[in-house]
């Protein structure tokens, strides 16, 4: 490990730590106060919190970076891995099961194998049961682009995860996980996104920590990731145990997040900062 | 090859300034960030950009490290008869993406 | 490393690390810049900037002798648009037009664009002919801290004209934290 990256590290976390202080305890003073006020204001897309170029990099029908990837997704979408296999639109098509709106209803219970499936998974599940091909990497570009281009078929629409008995336990689960402190700042996501949303942190404004643009294009990355991938750096910013990417923790904590957006309009590719 | 958008206007009219967008997929990377083995990792970028009208090379760019990853560039040229833009982008290992459109030129 | 007690004394030491660095470079970089290159010392500055502002970096003022020798920069035709903020210099948006006719005549043979204070001050540089019809172009670029970008075009009679912008940024760019 490198003595420089360590060092840097520390300062950061220093600087991060004391702000997370000092807000926490702000938070306390006026939880009651910030949660009714919550309750009355609009869920805002995480959009609302990007600078305005920030914001029209997004709406910039060429410009958004992470129509690269929507693009390369329409192409494997139609691409058959071999002679004999079908491409995913041969399934998929206007005429028959489209996916037009298919981004709203995720993750969602899976009852061949009993567990919860967010939009990547369900894609590789296509992929290994129809096409008999191996699974594509979490956070390969081949999976990043395809969920990118069947989120985007979604654009405009709200999500619309429905909770029944079958979601219940997990999305129960996905609940406790963004409630419950963790890490050496002891911190939960909710601190962060439901008391403060909306302060700064560092040169940072908080968001309401909200799902509804994933894939996202995000600058710091400078490339697209996944929820998973920025949940993961939520988890590292409070010095958090990280769960792997696909996991259930994260998926269940996806259910949580998409009905928290649930009058939320989704907006992948969306860029932010 | 690379996955690159570009943005040509279907039709002009002669002596049109007509505006060019591109977009292209590559991670620019700069030689200077460090993995985290703390390692360098090694610089990876575009060199050069080239679009040809009409067989003629009208506009050129060399980039360097600060271009932003997925290099977007937008240049001006004037329309003077249908034919062929071709777009090529070249890597600093020599590798090409090349893309061409088409635009249609009448008064 | 792990005691809390050793990461405040790490940041102060780094703070001050970074004071004296920062003195130290703006009280370099002004003698240098008149004394050197003639061509970097007629650049246009832009107007308004930090008091604290360190100055171009040496590097920047090299690369400027070695592409404009001796010759003179002029300030004007050239406009270069940069956000007077950006949130992450990890992508800048940028715009340059330099007011020049576009004919075999008269026209805009090279632009050049400089990010004076990155690791490596060039940019990129952009080869017009007179088919371009307008000498303007866009593009986004990574700024590694706060500082003066410079655009400077080369007619085809060989003058050189200059356009400069200030843009700050909040989160410098290269602090990608590896998850």
């Amino acid at each position: 490990m490198n003595t420089g990256y360590i060092l840097h590290s520390s300062c950061w976390l220093i600087t991060y730590a004391f702000i997370l202080i000092s807000i926490n305890t702000n938070a306390n003073e006026t939880a009651e106060r910030t949660l009714n006020e919550r309750t009355l204001n609009k869920e805002r897309s995480g959009f609302y919190f990007q600078s305005n170029n920030t914001q029209a990099l997004q709406n910039d029908s060429f410009a958004n970076p992470g129509l690269l990837w929507v693009d390369s997704g329409q192409q494997w979408f139609s691409k058959r891995p071999d002679n004999i296999t079908p491409a995913c639109q041969h399934c998929h098509n206007q005429d028959k099961k489209p996916l037009v709106g298919a981004a709203t209803l995720y993750p969602q219970y899976d009852s061949t194998t009993k567990k919860l499936m967010n939009i990547e998974q369900r894609i590789n599940r296509c992929r290994t049961q129809y096409q008999h091909q191996p699974p594509f990497p979490y956070e390969s570009n081949e999976l990043l682009s395809l969920t990118a281009y069947v989120s985007n078929l979604s654009k405009g629409m709200p999500f619309n995860v429905n909770i029944t008995d079958n979601e219940k336990p997990f999305f129960e689960r996905g609940r406790d996980f963004f409630y419950q402190r963790r890490g050496q700042m002891n911190l939960a996501c909710h601190h962060c996104h439901e008391w403060n949303a909306g302060k700064k942190l560092r040169g940072d404004t908080l968001s309401q920590g909200h799902s509804n643009g994933y894939p996202i294009y995000r600058l710091e990355w400078q490339t697209l990731g996944s929820l998973h991938r920025r949940l993961r750096f939520c988890n590292t910013g409070v010095r958090a145990e990280t769960y792997p990417l696909g996991s259930e923790e994260y998926v269940n904590l996806e259910l949580f997040l998409a009905w928290r957006a649930n009058q939320l309009l989704i907006e992948t590719p969306a860029v932010r900062r | 090859m690379l996955n690159a958008r570009i943005s040509v206007p279907t039709s002009a009219i002669p002596g049109e300034v007509i505006e060019i967008k591109t977009l292209i997929s590559h991670p620019m990377e700069t030689g200077f960030r460090r993995g985290l083995d703390g390692e360098k990792m090694p610089r990876n970028i575009l060199k050069h950009f080239q679009c040809t009208y009409l067989d003629n090379v009208v506009f050129e760019a060399e980039f360097f490290p600060a271009i932003a990853a997925n290099p977007y560039l937008t240049f001006f040229i004037k329309a003077t008869q249908s034919g062929e833009l071709i777009f090529t982008w070249t890597d600093q290992n020599g590798k090409v993406t090349q893309k061409n459109r088409s635009i249609s030129v009448q008064p | 490393m792990n005691s809390n007690t050793s990461h405040p004394q790490i940041h102060t030491l780094n703070r001050r690390h970074f004071l004296k660095g920062a003195i130290a470079i703006s009280t370099m970089a002004l003698p240098l810049f008149g004394r050197d290159s003639l061509a970097a010392s007629s650049i246009a500055r832009p107007k308004e900037i930090p008091k604290d502002y360190p100055g171009p970096s040496e590097r920047f003022l090299n690369a400027i002798t070695s592409v404009y020798q001796q010759e003179p920069i002029s300030d004007g035709k050239v406009t270069l648009n940069m956000p007077v903020l950006a949130e992450n210099g990890n992508s800048v948006l940028l715009s340059v037009h330099v007011e020049s006719p576009m004919n075999k005549q008269q026209y805009v043979k090279r632009l050049r664009l400089f990010a004076e204070n990155n690791p490596l001050p060039e940019v990129a540089a952009f080869q017009l002919t007179p088919h371009s019809g307008t000498a303007q172009i866009s593009t986004r670029i990574r700024l590694s801290a706060s500082q003066i970008i410079t655009a400077i075009a080369t007619l085809n009679d060989g003058s050189h004209w200059a356009g400069s912008a200030f843009t700050t940024i909040t989160l410098p760019a290269c602090v990608e934290a590896f998850v």
